[in-house]
């Protein structure tokens, strides 16, 4: 079968945002509200500058404790987010990025601009989706 | 910051694990309607095997997209698709510790064992949640 899907058809486009000028307890509460593993932190200019995770989090509590002093803010934290794909990428490139590394997610970005982010779970979501589009019984009995 | 809390006192004992087997569909599907991000993999008798590997199914899927498979995807059980980086914890294990251990591996949950048998798990989530909840662990 052809690949004609891309990751604007898999893609969120309604994601969750962190700022990193944010207090880490207020990202990490918004993590845990969400049930998110991990969230993009975006400056001002809407520019992805990086991920927070539940384990950056986890990290600083751990070394630092929660109450003991206070703490920083996500710019502290984070990681460096990936390289951004554009959303006409095909989604069998993306799978070679999530297979080819440990990134779990990937900011998507047309032309300068933030449109979206892409995870394991959306690609894997969205090829489910179309497996059982093209044929029901490949995926249920 | 205390060392009084065990992996016991915080880890999820309601926890959902696949059976060896449940196809790779059935288990994308279950772990998207009850909004898991992963689960682990048992045998009949309560045995832990291991967890689904996100990027084993991710190329299942791929290679089953493009016909490169020699059997339906339906076909294809969890067994096959587990991830190679498992561990497992007592649950008398600290909280610190296994936090320590989730921190050195490229992992988010620690599959808790009693005699062979899987009695639980505890996820980063877990951790920071109870972090959250009582100020230190």
């Amino acid at each position: 079968m052809p690949d004609k899907h891309t990751v604007a058809d898999f893609m969120d486009r309604t994601f969750v945002q962190l700022k990193p000028e944010m207090k880490l307890s207020e990202a990490l509460d918004i993590l845990v509200k969400e049930q998110l593993i991990a969230a993009l932190v975006v400056d001002s200019q809407s520019r992805p500058i990086g991920i927070l995770s539940e384990k950056d989090c986890l990290k600083e509590v751990l070394h630092g404790g929660y109450n003991q002093r206070p703490l920083g803010t996500v710019r502290d934290y984070m990681h460096e987010a990936p390289k951004a794909v554009p959303s006409s990428m095909l989604t069998s490139e993306l799978s070679q990025l999530f297979l080819n590394s440990d990134h779990r997610r990937f900011p998507v970005m047309d032309s300068g601009r933030l449109v979206g982010q892409i995870t394991r779970r959306d690609l894997l979501r969205g090829y489910t989706k179309l497996m059982l589009k093209q044929d029901k019984s490949s995926i249920r009995k | 910051m205390s060392l009084s809390l065990t992996v016991d006192d915080i880890m999820d004992k309601q926890f959902l694990t696949f059976s060896a087997d449940t196809s790779i569909p059935d288990a994308i599907q279950t772990l998207h309607t009850r909004k898991y991000f992963g689960a682990c993999v048992v045998d009949k008798t309560g045995k832990v095997l291991g967890t689904l590997s996100e990027k084993a199914c991710i190329q299942f899927y791929e290679d089953a997209l493009h016909g490169r498979l020699d059997r339906p995807l339906d076909d294809i059980k969890v067994t096959e698709a587990l991830s190679p980086d498992f561990l497992t914890i007592s649950k008398s294990l600290g909280v610190v510790q296994a936090a320590e251990i989730l921190l050195q591996h490229p992992i988010r949950r620690l599959a808790v064992v009693e005699s062979g048998r899987l009695i639980g798990q505890i996820t980063c989530r877990d951790i920071v949640k109870a972090v959250q909840r009582i100020g230190q662990i």
